[in-house]
């Protein structure tokens, strides 16, 4: 019995010291890096010279899926004169709200370089459903730094929340966002914001990949009176 | 030459210097720099270069750009710079000013003048100078064929003959389009011929000129050049019959079988006037309307005076009946004219081949200038004249630093075509920006996919990279710590990731063709972390 009790042990022993050994040469393996057959670059020769101008290569004529609001909301911005970071050196700030937006010159406000914002003063607290936007959309081209706020603090110190933000490097300080970049195009972007309460909409932007300055064309706010 | 035309040839070398050499990396690669790029990086660093007869053009421009990447100091293709890839054609845009010295004797010293100033300062030629491909180098070896030609037909000296012959040779290896230069050549050579001989011995006359061992020379220059260059130097035999090969498919895209079909005017109005909306106008009708003169005078056969006196038997009439710079002239003129015609009717057209007829307008432009300046007796008058085109002339330099300075990418300029917008190369920054914190490096497996393989010049800026991976469509696993995807392809690969993957921007190749970035989600963050604050 000793001698079947030492055998045993002296299996399980070699048994560990193999599986102990397997374990270690897969560990071994696994930290050796994956090789990927990958394909090559293909050489090409002059590409097709694209035509410029508005518009040019919409990605998708197709609107995008409406967002849900309840029924009654209303744009409860419009004709409030927008106030801003900076003054613009190009239109006045009453069009941001005027409901004209138009990819035309006429119908733009633009702004200097750097990250600045644009904001609405609803004059009371408001359940805001959706918030629509339209920068610059004469060319197609994506804004950076596409960030919205809102807040009852018309400083934006306190109690805000940020209802979109594509800054994913954070090169403008309020925070790394995860939300897309996407093309400005007739359809402006749509934010849902799922009946927040707040008085003030801040909208944020730092160029785009065609122009550093910044360019706004509408904010439109809907929402329903605040229980 | 006197000492005005030596100062006037000084001043048009500053120039050309001043508006070629400074800034040379500030425009992205254009797609087929990068393509040159890649190909001058394989022969400098493995000594591997093979004509491919399907694209990509002659050896030349390969080869001519080794002495410039050996005297960088760089060692590999990671350390070389867009700046060092443009010095040859640089050098070739530049050294096109010294070619004019051969037809000293035929244009005379005000023309010649005139010409190496306009070559200076014209915009379409100094923009093309900064260009990494072979058009600069084939205008360049035009001129010296043909001024080789010239002294041939002053001297009789075999050398000219055999230089002549190297120059043939060497637009061979450069261009497959060198065969319209060729027949423009040919044909000009024919009526100027036939115009200007006596009759009734005009074969006599022009059998008597040949020379078969001359001929001879010539031809075997060009033999040899050919043979080495697109053998590559004994090492591709292949390719000595691909440059035969070669006609095939650029036939097919002369036909119009290409993207690059535009109608005849398409340069001419590029040079005479262009004004697109919110642009300002670019025009180089100074040259053409000097061009337009030099031409009528030439045709007609009057010379404006003094012609160079400096080597006697120069002046007077020859055996044609004619001054032989009269002869050049004519040539010139009836040469550009069916360049010009013949490149207009071709229907595929890049806009930088317009510099091969554009030679000629400006030779005929500084006999042209010399012509209007000539035409006045009155020094007083003649002051007025030369200080008027000198004006232009200023106005054509103000264009020309626009174009290279101000305009370098952007679609308003007549020159640009195609061009990767600035904006392009924020993404290769950020991309290699992540590689410097990623755990891998360099060894970072980057995956680039659009349709039609246009993601060029991304494989030039991407070349420090270990582990790339080029994809018309998207493959079954896209997935890679670092994506470019074109957004044509609607890649979504943030949400299918469950935004494990970040989508971290757009970026513009060219007008209207954009590219999505895709970065591991983590390895994004410590991308973020290393960026400063303040970023204004």
């Amino acid at each position: 019995m000793k001698n079947n009790l030492s055998k045993s042990l002296l299996f399980a022993a070699c048994a560990s010291v193999l599986f102990a050994t397997s374990i270690h040469a897969q560990d071994a393996k696994s930290t050796v890096p994956l090789a990927l057959d990958l394909p090559l670059h293909t050489l090409k020769g002059t590409p097709e010279d694209l035509p410029g101008g508005p518009n040019i290569e919409p990605l998708s004529d197709v609107a995008p899926t409406p967002v849900q609001v309840p029924k009654g909301v209303k744009n409860v911005a419009a004709g409030i004169s927008a106030t801003s970071s900076v003054a613009p050196f190009l239109g006045e700030l009453s069009r941001i709200t005027d409901g004209k937006k138009e990819a035309v010159d006429d119908d733009a406000v633009e702004f200097r370089k750097g990250t600045h914002w644009v904001q609405v003063d609803l004059g009371q607290s408001f359940a805001i459903h959706a918030i629509a936007m339209w920068h610059d959309h004469r060319y197609v081209q994506a804004m950076h730094d596409v960030i919205l706020q809102v807040s009852d603090d018309a400083e934006f110190k306190t109690g805000v929340t940020t209802l979109y933000n594509n800054d994913t490097d954070n090169s403008s300080g309020l925070g790394v966002g995860t939300d897309r970049e996407y093309f400005e195009m007739q359809f402006g972007r749509v934010v849902a914001a799922k009946g927040i309460k707040a008085r003030y909409v801040r909208g944020y932007t730092r160029g785009s990949n065609q122009s550093v300055l910044n360019c706004w064309q509408e904010l439109e706010v809907y929402a329903l009176p605040a229980k | 030459m006197n000492r005005w035309s030596a100062l006037a040839l000084l001043l048009a070398i500053a120039g050309a210097l001043a508006l070629r050499v400074p800034n040379l990396a500030t425009r992205p690669l254009h797609n087929d720099e990068a393509v040159n790029a890649v190909k001058v990086s394989e022969l400098w660093q493995h000594g591997r270069y093979a004509y491919d007869p399907d694209e990509y053009h002659g050896p030349t421009l390969h080869y001519a750009s080794l002495p410039f990447l050996w005297l960088s100091g760089a060692h590999n293709s990671d350390e070389l710079d867009d700046a060092t890839l443009r010095l040859a054609p640089v050098a070739f845009g530049v050294g096109l000013i010294f070619l004019l010295l051969l037809f000293a004797d035929g244009l005379g010293r005000p023309a010649l003048a005139w010409a190496a100033i306009f070559i200076a300062v014209s915009p379409a030629m100094a923009f093309y100078s900064r260009y990494f491909i072979h058009e600069m180098l084939l205008v360049f070896f035009t001129a010296l064929t043909l001024g080789a030609g010239w002294r041939y037909s002053q001297t009789r000296l075999a050398r000219w003959a055999a230089i002549s012959g190297v120059g043939l040779g060497l637009m061979f290896t450069t261009k497959e389009t060198f065969v319209i230069t060729l027949a423009a050549m040919g044909l000009a050579g024919i009526v100027t011929a036939w115009w200007t001989l006596p009759q009734p011995r005009r074969v006599q006359s022009l059998l008597a000129l040949w020379n078969w061992k001359h001929a001879a020379l010539a031809l075997g220059a060009t033999f040899v050049i050919w043979l080495l260059l697109f053998s590559s130097f004994f090492t591709n035999f292949a390719g000595l019959l691909d440059s035969a090969l070669t006609y095939l498919p650029w036939l097919k895209r002369a036909g119009g079988h290409s993207p690059h079909i535009h109608p005849w005017s398409f340069y001419l109005e590029r040079l005479a006037w262009f004004h697109p909306a919110k642009s300002p106008v670019w025009s180089e009708g100074l040259i053409l309307v000097l061009a337009a003169v030099g031409a009528v005078v030439s045709l007609v056969g009057y010379c404006p005076s003094p012609i160079n006196g400096e080597r006697a038997g120069v002046r007077g009439e020859n055996k044609f009946g004619l001054a032989q710079p009269a002869v050049l002239h004519r040539f010139l003129a009836l040469y550009t004219i069916i360049l010009t015609a013949l490149y207009s009717a071709i229907s595929y057209k890049t806009p930088w081949c317009l510099l091969n007829f554009y030679l000629g307008m400006i030779l005929l432009a500084g006999i042209g200038a010399a012509t209007l300046v000539e035409f006045f007796r009155a020094r007083s008058l003649k002051a007025v004249m030369i200080a008027v085109l000198l004006g232009l002339t200023l106005q054509l330099s103000w264009q020309a630093w626009r174009a290279n300075f101000v305009y370098p990418a952007d679609r308003r300029n007549p020159y640009v075509y195609a061009q990767t917008v600035p904006d392009f190369l924020n993404l290769a920054q950020r991309i290699e920006g992540i590689a410097r914190v990623a755990p891998a490096g360099y060894e970072t497996i980057v995956k680039t996919i659009a349709p039609q393989s246009d993601y060029w010049p991304l494989p030039w800026y991407l070349r420090r990279f270990q582990h790339l991976g080029w994809y018309e469509k998207l493959p079954d696993d896209p997935f890679a710590p670092i994506v470019v995807v074109s957004a044509k392809l609607n890649a979504r690969l943030d949400e299918k990731s469950d935004k494990k993957w970040i989508m971290a921007g757009y970026s513009e190749l060219r007008p209207g063709n954009f590219f999505e970035l895709y970065v591991e989600l983590e390895l994004w963050k410590k991308y973020v972390d290393t960026l400063p604050r303040d970023r204004d």
